[in-house]
């Protein structure tokens, strides 16, 4: 299937499949990094809030060498007919034009939750408790990040917080707006193996764009239509095939974080 | 929502989708100000007993609605659709001159009384009402034997004052009894002159504004007659007892009074629906 | 007591019965509202409802109720359009029905939502392309033209309209009557439908997913056409049951049958669409997303017997039942097509919110359950009871069966 090319100066995120390890890192980076409140203690893995999600899958007796693999699951970042963004009542998400991040404004969100009827990757978290963070953790939030209230959906963002401060950074020094900035989200920049690679397939950080066509990459659901910004790489078959849907090989899912 | 908030989307989807929905809402708001103008027209230029009339009327039950052509045969199950004004029904000369040719006997005065006290002078209104012309030109009214024998012995009347202006189908006075009260139609146009008692015989004395022989409305004679059998029918309807049947007097002389014979019954809203006041 | 706000004519329960039967269905309510309230103050945690099954029990039975509600527009489309007179017989409950279906799904979803303070968003920055600003529109007016629709029922309670100025404006709100019914016939249409297309649109539910036509996805058309099948039916069966518990009749057996068999025909007019549409998508929209049917339904809880209960069981067979007049003539069977047809279109509307979320859509998920929370039952609870008091409210105090009097005799 033809995919529509991805600007090159909009941001990709390349995921080595075969490198992850699932030990959890770049979650617990992401939720320091974005000011997402600890679990409440009623919370389970299917009400807390993850914006990036390591997800481990079995291969069943399909093997070929590897039982088991785990995919970092963040924010997909659809470029085409985002569902997320259709389906909005009140537009409370948009596509940003330049970068390519599909934006989620909390404070407009309803908690209708629609949208995360409509995503295909479960990329989307809704708030069902009020945040609180205990005495004196309130030090370590983020000032470049607004914490959400309760009742409102949140998603992975590319840590836009970090390319606003790239990009104020970037416009001292007297460069074109235009032109796209350098920056790490915290995942890419807590992952251990360098599993997380990001950048804009201009400016070729890391090498993600020569990665995103190498013979390895793969995206999620691809029949679906969406064009995913997220590429994920693996030599072994069998988890191309499974995330394109050619066959079923899963049978269970568990949350490390 | 609006061109002025800041992310309003000039695109065709939205222009239409939002445009739909200003018309409906636009139509919706004119309307309710329509309605509101027309009732305070409506409140100013007083029509309020010719509206109350017409609402009364349509939530008459249909049984209390049928068209007196209908009791006389030449037109089977047909309802009135005209609020009873005879005058201005625009198939009443059609079915009068069928009744005429057919049944000329109905409109025919003759000696004698009826069983429920029909006077041949008089003449009948289906609020059960009777008017009888006096030779100096007024007319009295009083209430028909039905309506007695409805409302027992002993009623309190509140009549109009003399002077007081009455007009068709709207309330001319009421009758308390018990605990149940109800107001009777006037039966034509006119002016009350003076206020009578049940000693007298009569209730109101009046200059009518129409000439009775000319007031298409009002039953004489047979069709008066066979007017009172189907009332009769009706009330029958009305108290009878799922799987016994009417239980009031069929044939014959009525009693006194109907609700010595059925004390139980829900005898003001027998009242009301029977006196055309619901 | 209260005679004198009764309805001349009309029998009622003393207001010692009447009290009693409302004080019940009070403390219904209150527990209701209890439940109601610790999802507002507490939060969403209160229900079951998780990231993954992010619509439950109130959004399955607001869609529901909704369908059920539909009555009182094609009533109204009934009479004072296609002016088929028979059914002055049954439009006041009718309307009265659909208030009470509307407000108590309007009401649901303030506390479903996790900010309902922010709902006028949606009025302020709306997405035209996004069903569910489209639901919101149309229902919001549509309850607008319900609240308007009721007020000359109410304006003719007999004390209230002694008044002049109340008696006027009844009668000419009446005079208008048409337009607004023509309205909420076009409102409803759109609404019936978008709802539809909720789920309809969702290329990433694959088991939801419908082409269709233009930017409408068949559910739209196919929720449309249920609705308007089901709304008579569901008026014939608040109507038998408002009859049994007044033990009064109320209608005419013709109207009852009337509404019977119009709702048939739709009905099955519905299962022949319904049909052709799901074999499309076997056959055609699903594997196109590489999705094969079959996969839907090889869960124990979801297997292919509740397609077949939705297409036949609670479909065709309350169909033919429906059309055939031995059966309509026979009160007991009319009532049990009735309650066929309703289940089937709550199945229906059950498998395209639950069942659609509890299938995975990703190769690696596995297929989910989800047990409403008592707050959530309680919540529906407390919208049952507020309708079983304002319908007895109405049913008391103002004349929702024209025919009543005529039907009845006056004796205690």
């Amino acid at each position: 299937m033809k995919s529509i090319e991805i600007s090159p100066s909009q941001y990709v995120m390349v995921i080595d499949a075969d490198r992850c390890t699932g030990c959890g890192a770049c979650m617990v980076a992401c939720a320091i990094e974005n000011n997402v409140a600890p679990a409440h203690p009623d919370a389970t893995d299917r009400t807390g809030v993850t914006w990036m999600k390591v997800v481990k899958v079995s291969s069943g007796n399909n093997g070929d060498g590897k039982p088991a693999c785990y995919l970092p699951l963040p924010c997909q970042q659809c470029a085409a007919e985002t569902p997320c963004v259709t389906v909005c009542p009140q537009n409370a998400v948009e596509v940003d034009q330049q970068t390519g991040i599909v934006f989620q404004m909390s404070q407009r969100c309803l908690g209708c939750r629609y949208c995360m009827a409509a995503c295909p990757y479960h990329a989307r978290y809704f708030n069902w408790w009020d945040p609180e963070w205990p005495e004196g953790m309130e030090q370590t939030l983020n000032p470049d990040v607004a914490p959400r209230m309760r009742g409102v959906v949140e998603k992975c963002n590319f840590c836009h917080g970090r390319y606003q401060a790239a990009r104020a950074s970037a416009a001292e020094h007297g460069q074109a707006s235009s032109d796209p900035v350098t920056y790490e989200p915290a995942c890419a920049q807590a992952c251990p193996t360098r599993a997380i690679k990001f950048g804009t397939p201009a400016n070729n950080e890391q090498g993600v764009g020569d990665l995103v066509h190498s013979s390895s990459a793969f995206r999620l659901l691809p029949r679906l239509g969406t064009e995913p910004r997220v590429y994920y790489l693996s030599k072994h078959k069998w988890i191309r095939q499974m995330a394109q849907m050619e066959k079923e090989t899963s049978t269970g899912e568990e949350v490390h974080g | 929502m609006f061109p002025f908030v800041y992310d309003f989307r000039w695109e065709a989807t939205s222009l239409i989708f939002l445009g739909v929905f200003f018309a409906v809402i636009t139509t919706l708001m004119m309307m309710v100000a329509t309605v509101t103008v027309r009732s305070v027209k409506d409140l100013r230029t007083r029509k309020i007993g010719t509206l109350r009339w017409h609402e009364t009327f349509e939530d008459l039950p249909a049984g209390a609605r049928s068209c007196r052509f209908a009791m006389s045969g030449f037109a089977p199950g047909r309802s009135c659709d005209n609020f009873f004004e005879c005058g201005t029904c625009a198939v009443y000369p059609r079915f009068r001159s069928l009744e005429e040719r057919h049944r000329p006997e109905d409109h025919e005065s003759r000696s004698g009384h009826g069983g429920f006290g029909i006077d041949e002078k008089r003449y009948y209104h289906r609020g059960h009402t009777w008017l009888q012309e006096e030779e100096d030109g007024t007319c009295v009214i009083g209430l028909d034997d039905f309506a007695a024998r409805l409302l027992g012995p002993n009623p309190t009347y509140q009549l109009p004052p003399a002077g007081s202006t009455l007009k068709q189908h709207q309330p001319a006075f009421t009758i308390q009894t018990g605990e149940s009260s109800v107001r009777v139609v006037s039966p034509i146009d006119g002016e009350v002159l003076e206020a009578g008692d049940s000693t007298r015989g009569w209730l109101l004395r009046i200059r009518p504004s129409t000439q009775l022989p000319h007031a298409r409305h009002l039953f004489r004679a047979g069709e008066a007659r066979r007017w009172f059998q189907a009332e009769l029918e009706r009330l029958n309807r009305l108290v009878e007892i799922p799987g016994v049947g009417a239980t009031l007097a069929d044939g014959g002389t009525p009693v006194d009074s109907f609700r010595e014979t059925r004390p139980d019954a829900n005898w003001d809203g027998i009242l009301g629906v029977m006196m055309l006041d619901v | 007591m209260d005679s004198k706000f009764i309805t001349r004519g009309l029998e009622r329960t003393s207001l010692r019965n009447f009290s009693v039967w409302v004080l019940f269905w009070v403390v219904v309510l209150g527990f209701g509202l209890y439940g109601a309230y610790l999802c507002l103050a507490e939060g969403l945690n209160q229900t079951n409802m998780d990231n993954r099954f992010v619509f439950g029990l109130w959004i399955f039975l607001d869609l529901a109720i909704i369908a059920f509600g539909a009555g009182a527009f094609f009533t109204g489309l009934l009479l004072y359009i296609l002016k088929r007179s028979e059914f002055t017989a049954v439009i006041n409950s009718a309307v009265v029905i659909g208030l009470i279906c509307y407000s108590g799904a309007v009401a649901v979803l303030a506390i479903d939502v996790g900010q309902p303070l922010r709902a006028w968003f949606t009025f302020w920055h709306p997405n035209a392309h996004s069903m569910l600003t489209e639901v919101t529109f149309c229902i919001s007016c549509y309850l607008v033209v319900l609240a308007v629709e009721y007020m000359p029922i109410l304006l003719k309670n007999r004390k209230l309209k002694e008044r002049p100025s109340l008696l006027v404006f009844q009668h000419n709100l009446h005079k208008v009557i048409p337009v607004l019914a023509a309205i909420g016939v076009f409102l409803s249409f759109f609404h019936q439908g978008s709802l539809g297309g909720l789920y309809g649109v969702l290329k990433g539910r694959p088991f939801a997913f419908r082409e269709g036509f233009g930017i409408w996805p068949s559910t739209f058309f196919l929720f449309v056409l249920s609705a308007a099948a089901i709304g008579p039916s569901f008026i014939l069966l608040t109507t038998s049951l408002v009859s049994k518990i007044s033990r009064k009749k109320l209608v005419k057996p013709e109207v009852l049958q009337s509404l019977g068999r119009i709702s048939g025909w739709l009905l099955l007019a519905y299962v022949l669409f319904k049909s052709v549409d799901t074999l499309v998508w076997i056959n055609r929209t699903s594997p196109s997303l590489l999705f094969s049917p079959y996969e839907y339904y090889n869960q124990e809880s979801f297997g292919t017997w509740i397609l077949f209960a939705e297409i036949v069981v609670f479909g065709l067979v309350p169909a033919l039942m429906l059309l055939t007049r031995k059966i309509r003539e026979h009160r007991g069977w009319l009532i049990t097509a009735g309650l066929l047809a309703c289940a089937g279109i709550a199945v229906n509307r059950f498998v395209m919110t639950i069942q659609t979320l509890a299938l995975p859509t990703l190769p690696f998920d596995p297929f989910l359950s989800y047990i409403p929370s008592w707050q959530e039952i309680a919540t529906f609870i407390a919208v049952i009871a507020y309708g079983v008091l304002l319908y007895s409210f109405s049913f008391r105090y103002l004349t929702l069966f024209p025919q009543e009097r005529d039907l009845n005799s006056l004796t205690r």
